[in-house]
């Protein structure tokens, strides 16, 4: 017999043939307790959000930009799907590329759930269920992301399996609707892929929390350790290990190793892309050499003598490269191991030995506490038995490579930026490298201009070696990643975000693929430094930021403070780290307005859109990960302006100001359905050049709820911004105008005289009043929502 | 031998990005003299500029120009500073070619001065941007859209070929016939 009981404590005495089938096990007197009362949508399925995602695509239209016109997915094709044609299965054009979307969430999401599986499993297997999540006293919503969409506070390490398995089933019920013959309305895939970035967020807050929580990172303090950057500070003498990739254990074991070996100043562990940034959170003397882009420059440049690799954002030609200088590789992911044997239970010594003389050219090794060992014995051994690589391009051979160049132009139609390296190679042949030092800030190594030239020319090399002086000697300093907001820190500046008084939230996060220099992503954000916003950022661009020196020699992170405030920069983190943010907006939405969080999601998305003035700035988007990270930030009712290679993304979500009917709220104080100045007017848009970024942040930082003076400020910046970097007024401007106290102060009166003039508004000179013209009028007690179940829930 | 000036190289007959393909039409590529008919013929044409003016004087000096022929320029947020210096006045200056995209392919879509654009050239953009943004016009609209970059843009419904160090003398070539005339004073 079989029968199943439903959760609870039951005594099993005296029972006979009877199967048990047991889920999760909950031992006596440690039940859980409830700590909140549960919302609406508890683990949400894969339905149960789509309201509000119609809610917000009604308003934010998708736009589709196709890289490709046809679908070869199944074996009915290829279809041509120009001009929106159906294929044989009856998907049209918009349909497809909506569920291509999909699809880049579901991988870039995948990746986050993956490796936070892994960091589970490892810590669960070294920690155990009970270990206790806990952030510190400053931090009572540890779990921000989890909380809301999961209904879950989780307090062990064990409570977060639930969470994971939650995620996962998601993952894979929406990887299910991609298949062929589901789903045939794009808004329907647009609202599975922004499930996708939810679960994303989720998925990534689980990684980062046991990162924090096992490995004793910063739990959110604003004075984290200043780390070294760049290629200049690595100590080359000593045997360089170089780590890349997202995935700490590897890393922290290798420390670990340093560490209880005594060998710490012995050998130099640096690392590239988010190893670098979690390897720092847990070892602040490790180095960086810095992003993703610096990956091929790195390993070519022969200053590691071993490489470790883990997972997600490694270049594909790494063990190639490797080999190629006699670099040893030791892969350690399932995600990648790179066609090497599988060495993992085998004899370190003998390991050591194939790499270092040479027979093997990388092994894969799947337990990271081995990886430790191994590799910082082979990287001593290597410096030991190879002594330090000679530089690796002479004078004579730049010379050469030059000379082989006949200009045919076949470098420019492969780079992505289209930089014009026959021109620099042009200028070099004369003597002249300063257009190639020039171009190496532009250029992101991917080498497509080495796998196209007829001449085999080693470009990347080349412009290496030609601004060889400025790259080797970049220094730079970064704040170690501090992980969450602190709650302390919210109820501090929850009232002004509301409010407007803090003009917003900017969150420079992703990856390095920048349209132009490296640099702009600092001088970006130093304007709104300048200005007093809070800047909250995360993975490259955390790293980029630090990069970059002032006159005195201080980096960014040295001249402005890591608090959550006003004109505060805060790095959270590598890219797992991104939910701190989200998770800052949603505490807001709780801490500060006291709005419930547990399974609540609609609710608070919906404060979040009409209240928060965050905005997300992915300047260099490169991966899948970047459009699942900034699809969940758009479910959550926060904007992203992103640079101008995220158009190959697909699809972007922006509102049309001029439909009037798309811009309305439910106004729970004067309970009417009311129009509304449209704020903010997208969700996801690019932007061209650091200049239009830097005014649509701006603009996109204005809410309905602000306050006349949150408005007032926030149009000031919006304006001046507008002015200074576009040489004009915005053409916008007026649209955000609800009465005379919204306008910048210093420029009322010639504002005033605008709206008169150029738009027809009444004014009333004598007080200096609209009478008017607006949208709306202001009113102090606005309550907005575009829920109806929120204006139902509120209406008194 | 430094300070030499050598003879601008006509660039090959490729796509600016090799693998940007797809499988409906490309660009018919557009000649000077072609162009400025199709553009006198049209109703109300504009241009839009990109990012690209920010850093080429010669590209805002082809702007002014055409604008001075009575087209409409729309200028992006990434390229209205050197327009509105020299003393145009835009239909719009701070949206992003995104924006505008997103505009233009609502038909119902009246123009930033209430009148819908039915040819649009394009000037000054990130090749790869204004790919994509073109094969979206491509697919979900009628407009005619005309590429005057200097990369050819498959995506167009007519473009420049590429041009690259000549692209100056291509554009010389359309400004200069353009002229003055009619141009965008067309009525129903």
């Amino acid at each position: 017999m079989g029968f199943e009981l439903k959760e609870g404590i039951f005594v099993l005495d005296e029972m006979r043939n009877v199967s048990i089938k047991v889920g999760r096990v909950i031992e006596e007197g440690k039940e859980v307790k409830e700590w909140e009362p549960a919302g609406p949508t508890p683990k949400p399925h894969i339905l149960d959000l789509r309201h509000w995602d119609r809610r917000l695509l009604e308003r934010y239209e998708p736009i589709y930009a196709p890289m490709q016109d046809f679908c070869n997915l199944c074996t009915m094709g290829p279809c041509e799907l120009s001009q929106n044609k159906e294929g044989a299965c009856g998907l049209d054009l918009r349909t497809q590329k909506a569920r291509l979307v999909t699809i880049a969430c579901l991988i870039g999401a995948s990746a986050h759930a993956a490796h936070a599986r892994h960091l589970l499993e490892y810590a669960l297997d070294k920690f155990g269920h009970d270990y206790p999540i806990n952030l510190g006293s400053n931090i009572n919503v540890e779990a921000p992301n989890i909380r809301l969409v999961c209904g879950i506070k989780p307090e062990t390490l064990g409570n977060l399996e639930e969470v994971l398995d939650y995620v996962e089933q998601g993952l894979v019920r929406v990887l299910h609707t991609v298949h062929t013959g589901q789903e045939e309305d794009y808004l329907d895939f647009e609202s599975k892929a922004l499930e996708v970035g939810m679960l994303d967020h989720v998925a990534m807050e689980t990684a980062d929390l046991i990162q924090i929580a096992v490995f004793n990172y910063p739990k959110g303090e604003s004075d984290a350790p200043l780390i070294d950057i760049g290629f200049g500070v690595l100590e080359v003498d000593k045997p360089v290990l170089l780590v890349i990739g997202h995935n700490i254990l590897p890393a922290r074991n290798i420390d670990d190793y340093l560490r209880e070996h005594g060998l710490e100043d012995e050998v130099e562990i640096a690392g590239l892309c988010c190893t670098a940034i979690d390897t720092t959170r847990y070892d602040p003397k490790a180095k960086i050499v810095g992003t993703l882009s610096y990956e091929l420059r790195a390993i070519r440049s022969g200053i590691a003598d071993v490489v470790v690799t883990d997972e997600q954002c490694i270049r594909a030609d790494t063990l190639r490269e490797c080999s190629k200088l006699g670099i040893p590789l030791i892969a350690s992911s399932e995600a990648a191991a790179r066609g090497l044997p599988d060495r993992t239970d085998e004899n370190p010594d003998v390991i050591v030995n194939d790499l270092v003389s040479g027979r093997e050219k990388g092994v894969l090794i799947r337990d990271p506490d081995k990886v430790g060992e191994i590799a910082v014995r082979v990287a001593m051994e290597m410096r030991r038995k190879k002594g330090r690589k000679p530089a690796f391009m002479s004078d004579d051979e730049l010379k050469a490579e030059i000379a082989k160049c006949t200009s045919c132009m076949s470098c420019i139609f492969a780079c992505p930026h289209n930089l014009r390296v026959d021109k620099a190679m042009s200028a070099a042949k004369d003597g002249d490298f300063s257009v190639f030092k020039e171009l190496e800030d532009s250029c992101i190594a991917c080498g497509r201009c080495e796998q196209v030239c007829p001449r085999h020319i080693r470009i990347v090399d080349v412009i290496m070696k030609s601004s060889y002086d400025s790259l080797v000697s970049k220094t730079g300093k970064m704040r170690a990643g501090r992980g969450p907001i602190q709650d302390t820190e919210i109820r501090n500046v929850g009232q002004p975000i509301v409010m407007g008084t803090i003009p917003g939230i900017i969150a420079p996060i992703g990856c390095p693929n920048y349209p132009r220099s490296r640099k702009e992503v600092y001088e970006i954000i130093e304007e709104f430094l300048k200005r007093k916003y809070i800047v909250a950022t995360t993975g490259c661009h955390a790293m980029d930021l630090g990069m970059y020196k002032d006159e005195e020699g201080k980096s960014i992170y040295e001249r402005y403070p890591g608090s959550f405030d006003a004109g505060g920069l805060v790095n959270c983190g590598s890219c797992v780290s991104n939910p701190h943010i989200s998770g800052a907006a949603i505490k807001v939405a709780n801490i500060f307005a006291m709005r419930p969080l547990r399974a609540n999601y609609a609710e608070i998305a919906d404060y979040v859109l009409n209240r928060v003035g965050a905005v997300g700035l992915a300047w260099g988007p490169y991966s899948q990960k970047a459009a699942s990270i900034a699809t969940g930030f758009n479910r959550l009712g926060i904007p992203a302006v992103a640079g101008p290679h995220a158009a190959k993304y697909r699809r972007a979500f922006i509102g049309k100001l001029w439909k009037r009917e798309n811009w309305w709220v439910y106004d729970i104080k004067s309970k009417k359905r009311i129009n509304v100045e449209p704020c903010p007017d997208s969700l996801l848009v690019v932007a061209e050049t650091k200049e239009e970024a830097i005014v649509q942040l701006a603009r996109l930082c204005l809410r309905p709820a602000d306050t006349y003076m949150g408005r007032q400020i926030k149009l000031t910046h919006y304006i001046e911004l507008s002015k200074k970097y576009l040489g004009c007024l915005p053409d916008d401007w007026h649209l955000y105008v609800r009465c005379e106290a919204d306008l910048p102060l210093k420029m009322k009166d010639e504002l005033l005289k605008i709206l008169e003039e150029e738009h027809d508004w009444k004014i009333d000179w004598q007080k200096k009043k609209i009478i008017e013209g607006p949208i709306r009028p202001y009113d102090s007690g606005f309550n907005p929502t575009i829920l109806e179940e929120v204006f139902d829930k509120y209406l008194r | 031998m430094i300070g030499t000036k050598r003879k601008a190289k006509k660039p090959p007959e490729k796509l600016f990005n090799t693998a940007d393909v797809q499988a409906s039409r490309s660009a018919m590529l557009a000649k000077p003299n072609v162009l400025v008919k199709m553009v006198k013929r049209a109703k109300n044409p504009a241009l839009v500029t990109g990012g690209r003016l920010l850093e080429d004087r010669r590209l805002v000096d082809y702007a002014v120009r055409i604008y001075n022929n009575g087209i409409a320029v729309i200028a992006t947020g990434a390229s209205s500073k050197p327009l509105v210096e020299r003393g145009i006045k835009p239909d719009s200056c701070v949206f992003s070619l995104h924006y505008i995209t997103q505009f233009l392919l609502d038909e119902n879509w009246q123009g930033f001065r209430g009148k819908p654009y039915d040819l649009v050239l394009f000037l000054g953009f990130e090749p790869y941007y204004l790919s994509r943004m073109l094969s979206a016009l491509k697919h979900f609209s009628k407009l005619t859209t005309v590429s005057i970059d200097a990369f050819y843009q498959p995506h167009a419904k007519f473009s420049f070929p590429n041009t690259l160090d000549l692209h100056s003398e291509m554009l010389e070539e359309f400004v200069s016939a353009l002229g003055g005339g009619s141009v965008g004073k067309k009525e129903d």
